[in-house]
């Protein structure tokens, strides 16, 4: 009876002290706020505002540098066109933005944003329905006169089927960058290298059992200074094209030929196990795009001085010497109560000469924006860089970029590639047999969906 | 087991639940049930209704049966590993006069309290190929060779299992300590008296009175196994890795729905997903004779 | 009867022989546990040194212990709020954890109580279907979950967190196996002395699961606390976030804030261990045989 009655008293004490605990939580957090209920979505609401409260638009996107950069912009267009402008920028994880995005968008844009950034990898996704939900540019652009002065390839990643969703970011201009000391050591100047095949000369040189020249660089970049692509502009599966299976060939016989390059360890290269690789001086050049810049500078802060950077080798004599990686495209949702403002702050920060400088000071990302590419601004020295003017190398190539295609089925093809990639590079697969398997399984797919 | 009247008082202490269980579960998943029996494919577009034929495609498809597999291969890898060496880990803890019991209990423990995609991020250091814990801390000291962890797709899965057993053996112990605790220090004592030996207690004594424990451990290895998603994902990304050898179902659904927008196609995976857990979990309750009446 | 056969010899020799084996096997048994405990240790020796590190010394080959060149920067950047409101978030989910654990304490022991105390038409059935929601994978119910979290206004709230939260079958299903064990020769003690249902449930029931209720809290609170989608998909505003959505925002695309992220995680993990250490006296205390003796 004693002990049954000590229970009784500890357990309510012990309750008390829980509710305790829990009110002083209460009152130390600041989150009395959240009690009150019906928070409504955060894009404002359509009513036509007088002109007194502002006009509030919301912004997301998954890079902190963009993030910071339009919220200057935001204050510039404050200040330069409407000053009842405020812009809601939010910095959310990369694929969680994107998956955010999509729900909302699927839920007839509820809880969506007036402006989103979406990553070319991802934007395939959208275009998968009928309707992607984003605002289709290109009378505005036209309109606008804008076309000539972006770089026309780079609008390919965001267009389908003669619509264009979204404004690029970034130019990507790819190159090849290298350890100027190790090979200038070794008697060579890559900067006269002009197609693989010298390359693969030169290459050689530097190469021993455990040092390589090369590691097995991205398919798709390599293919897309070819001209070709995994997919053509009407949304054709390309993958199984004989250019595309010679170029996986050719990338092979870089290891089983010559000897100038290896599977990196750690699987996709980029990854922490190749930044390790490079530190020890394992690796001697990688094509990158420019924001492949500065991943050298935070991964491998020790090789200051050591890279340089070039232009890629053509493919064959007075080829085209770059290609395209990647890439962000700036859109207006279509739900979005105020798609017309949404449109001047980009006609002000996208489109124009000094939001594109500003960004690439902020971000480091070559703008697609043609008249601010001579700005001396873009021009720097880079110090990691044994001083070279990165912006002028960028500039150079630039115009030549090609143009990469966007399909709704992109994502599905680079999951499949992305399981596929260890044993095609370890030997156990052949590119053509799995190229060819995986191009029918999309087609198969596409002509599903397109019976529905 | 006495009987109680038949009267309201049992439905007012369940109704919380279920009341909550109806508006925030059984209306999802059955509208999602209802998704399931349609095609549809990204944002904006008409569903068409194509009846059993989501279901259907999945016997053809290699990459769910692969999902499928793999899930399993973990699931066997919980049940028959992780599961016994908690089970000893908690006999162990629990011995009387253990010096730092309290201490061990807490480590032990402290596996599942980080995020699992922090747990991802540091066990891609564990696992890597020429720099890695295991690799260079472990297998070289013993002469052994390296081990290409998350290229090699047959070492993908064993990789995840000892993720798994180091994240989730604790909490089991924790488990299988409060059941021990239910368990009267007397029986086992008068058992002790006698003659039996220790062998014989833990199989006659404390493991028939683990039972409920037990069936508790094992539903949730189970289902926890069938439900993983963060961990592997980080680590082998959320293709699978080479192979498609670490793909989890959850993985393949979370990719068929957020990536290649087939909500349809997604809702039907789902539900695959959860006939699969309940079977298994039938049979194991089943086996574990819950059904009978005591 | 007399107990086992035992082969008769010098009292003093079997004593001898007997304390030298228990000691032989204390010895194995802590080494045991220390090589596991070094085992188990490394990777969150890894975590909490990488957070004194710099980003490019944290995945750095030879792989190092100790930093370097240690470094507050990661704490100092994280803890000023130049990147995200990390001290805000990180108090926006003890709030939330705490009120999700004491709604589905309630509400898991009283469906649990209900279940393991009570006989009621139906009662098989819905003890089935409550398991079944731990078969659907949470992918499955998220798209119709959060439109009904918009339609009915819950969209960016904690509600929305909280509330669907405390429809736990995991915790119902725990209470439920903890709450079996206690005597009914109490209940029946306490019906006959005139007590209400209600009454019995909070004066009996709850105390002797009190082994139990601290496990479960522990639980639903390390679940709510490292909670990542949902509230993900949930909430919007960045000063809203729970620190785990915040710290996923240090992954960007050109970047990962890798030491920033293990700061985050190790501070992340310190309210878990407190609460541990202050709920390990419940774990310890041995209720039934009190209640028992009594």
């Amino acid at each position: 009876m004693d002990s049954h009655q000590t229970g009784h008293r500890v357990s309510r004490r012990d309750m008390l002290k829980l509710m305790g605990a829990a009110a002083g939580t209460l009152a130390v957090t600041p989150m009395l706020a959240a009690c009150a209920t019906a928070i409504a979505p955060a894009t404002s609401g359509g009513a036509a505002a007088p002109a007194a409260s502002p006009l509030k638009l919301e912004l997301w996107t998954f890079v902190n540098t963009h993030a910071r950069w339009f919220r200057e912009m935001a204050d510039k267009y404050k200040a330069e066109v409407n000053p009842n402008f405020e812009l809601n920028v939010s910095e959310i994880a990369y694929s969680d933005m994107h998956d955010k995005l999509q729900i909302a968008l699927q839920s007839g844009g509820v809880g969506a944003p007036d402006l989103a950034d979406i990553e070319q990898g991802r934007f395939g996704g959208f275009l998968r329905g009928s309707d992607p939900g984003l605002v289709d540019l290109n009378d505005l652009l036209k309109q606008g006169g804008y076309n000539d002065q972006l770089v026309a390839t780079r609008q390919a990643l965001y267009s389908y089927q003669g619509k264009t969703y979204g404004i690029e970011h970034a130019l990507t201009p790819v190159v090849l960058y290298y350890r100027a000391d190790v090979w200038e050591g070794a008697g060579v100047d890559l900067t006269k290298v002009e197609t693989w095949d010298d390359y693969i000369t030169e290459a050689k040189k530097v190469s021993t059992d455990t040092v390589k020249a090369i590691p097995f660089e991205d398919h798709g970049a390599l293919l897309r200074e070819r001209g070709s692509d995994w997919f053509d502009v009407d949304g054709n599966v390309m993958l199984d094209s004989d250019q595309s299976i010679d170029t996986m060939n050719k990338i092979m016989a870089w290891r089983d030929e010559y000897g100038i390059a290896d599977t990196q360890t750690g699987g996709v290269a980029g990854g922490n196990d190749w930044w390790a690789a490079v530190k020890e001086g394992k690796w001697l050049s990688r094509v990158g795009a420019d924001w492949y810049a500065g991943f050298f500078k935070d991964n491998v802060p020790e090789l200051s001085g050591k890279w340089k950077a070039v232009a890629m080798p053509a493919w064959e004599k007075g080829g085209v010497r770059t290609s395209c990686w990647g890439g962000t495209g700036s859109c207006i949702v279509k739900t979005s109560p105020n798609v017309e403002e949404a449109w001047k702050f980009q006609q002000n920060s996208m489109l124009s000469k000094e939001g594109n400088v500003r960004r690439y000071e902020m971000t480091n990302l070559f703008p697609p924006f043609i008249p601010a590419m001579d700005d001396p601004r873009l021009h720097k020295p880079d110090e990691y860089f044994s001083g070279q003017d990165l912006g002028g190398l960028f500039a150079k190539v630039g115009p030549s970029v090609p143009a990469q295609y966007q399909s709704p089925y992109r994502a599905e093809m680079g999951s499949k590639l992305e399981a596929a990639w260890q044993d095609i590079w370890d030997g156990k697969t052949k590119p053509a047999d799995v190229f060819k398997q995986i191009s029918d399984e999309i087609r198969k797919t596409m002509e599903a969906e397109k019976a529905g | 087991m006495a009987k109680w009247r038949r009267n309201i008082t049992p439905y007012l202490f369940i109704s919380p639940f279920f009341i909550g269980y109806a508006i925030f579960f059984l209306y999802p998943v059955l509208w999602a049930l209802y998704l399931s029996f349609f095609q549809q494919v990204g944002i904006g577009s008409q569903p068409k209704f194509v009846g059993l034929a989501n279901y259907i495609n999945l016997f053809s498809d290699n990459q769910f049966l692969k999902a499928l597999g793999n899930t399993t291969y973990y699931a066997a890898g919980s049940i028959f590993l992780i599961v016994p060496v908690a089970l000893v880990l908690a006999l162990v803890l629990f011995m009387r006069n253990l010096h730092g019991r309290e201490f061990f209990r807490l480590f032990f423990f402290s596996p599942n309290i980080t995020a699992g995609v922090v747990v991802g991020i540091i066990f891609t250091l564990v696992f890597s190929a020429d720099y890695g814990l295991i690799n260079n801390y472990l297998l070289k000291p013993l002469g052994l060779p390296a081990i290409r962890w998350l290229q090699e797709p047959v070492w993908i899965m064993p990789a995840i299992i000892i993720l798994g057993l180091w994240r989730y053996t604790g909490i089991n112990a924790l488990y299988f300590m409060a059941g021990l605790q239910n368990i009267s220090e007397e029986v086992r004592e008068a058992a002790v008296i006698d003659g039996a030996n220790r062998w014989q207690v833990f199989r006659y004594i404390t493991l028939p009175l683990l039972r409920p424990t037990l069936v508790f451990v094992l539903t949730f290895a189970i289902i926890g196994s069938y439900n993983l998603f963060a961990e592997p994902a980080i680590l082998v990304g959320a293709q699978g890795g080479p192979n498609n050898a670490g793909l989890f179902m959850t993985m393949y659904l979370y990719l068929t729905g957020f990536r290649f927008l087939k909500f349809g196609y997604a809702a039907a995976i789902g539900y695959a997903l959860a006939v699969i857990i309940i079977v298994l979990t039938v049979i194991q309750l089943r086996l574990l004779g819950v059904f009978r009446e005591d | 009867m007399t107990p086992a056969t035992l082969v008769p010899t010098q009292p003093s020799v079997r004593r001898h022989s007997g304390r030298a084996r228990r000691w032989l096997e204390r010895i194995l048994i802590y080494a045991a546990l220390l090589f596991s405990v070094l085992l188990v240790g490394m990777p969150f020796i890894y975590m909490i040194t990488g957070s004194f590190k710099f980003n490019s010394e944290i995945f750095s080959y030879p792989l190092t212990i100790l930093p370097n060149t240690p470094t507050f920067d990661n704490y100092v950047r994280l803890l000023n709020g130049s990147e995200i409101p990390y001290v805000r978030q990180f108090g926006n989910s003890l709030y939330v954890a705490t009120m999700q654990t004491m709604l589905t304490l309630l509400v898991a022991s009283m469906v649990g109580w209900g279940f393991a105390k009570y006989e009621f038409k139906g009662k098989k059935i819905l003890f089935l279907v409550l398991l079944a929601t731990l078969a659907f994978p949470f992918q499955v119910t998220l798209v119709p979950l959060f439109l009904m979290m918009v339609r009915i206004g819950w969209l960016d709230t904690y509600w929305a967190i909280i509330i669907p939260g405390a429809v736990s079958a995991f915790g119902a299903f725990f209470m439920r196996q903890s709450m079996l064990a206690v005597p009914n020769e109490l209940i029946d003690a306490a019906r006959i002395d005139g007590a209400s249902d209600w009454g019995i449930f909070w004066r009996i029931g709850l105390p002797l699961s009190r082994g139990a209720l601290s496990v479960l809290a522990v639980l639903v609170f390390l679940g709510s606390w490292n909670d990542y989608l949902w509230p993900l998909i949930v909430l919007r505003t960045t000063e809203k976030f729970t620190y785990p959505v915040g710290l996923a925002t240090l992954i960007g695309l050109y970047k990962v804030e890798y030491g920033m992220i293990l700061a985050g995680a190790f501070l992340a993990t310190l309210p878990i261990l407190i609460l541990f250490l202050l709920g390990r006296n419940m774990l310890l205390s041995n209720l039934t045989v009190g209640a028992i003796k009594g």
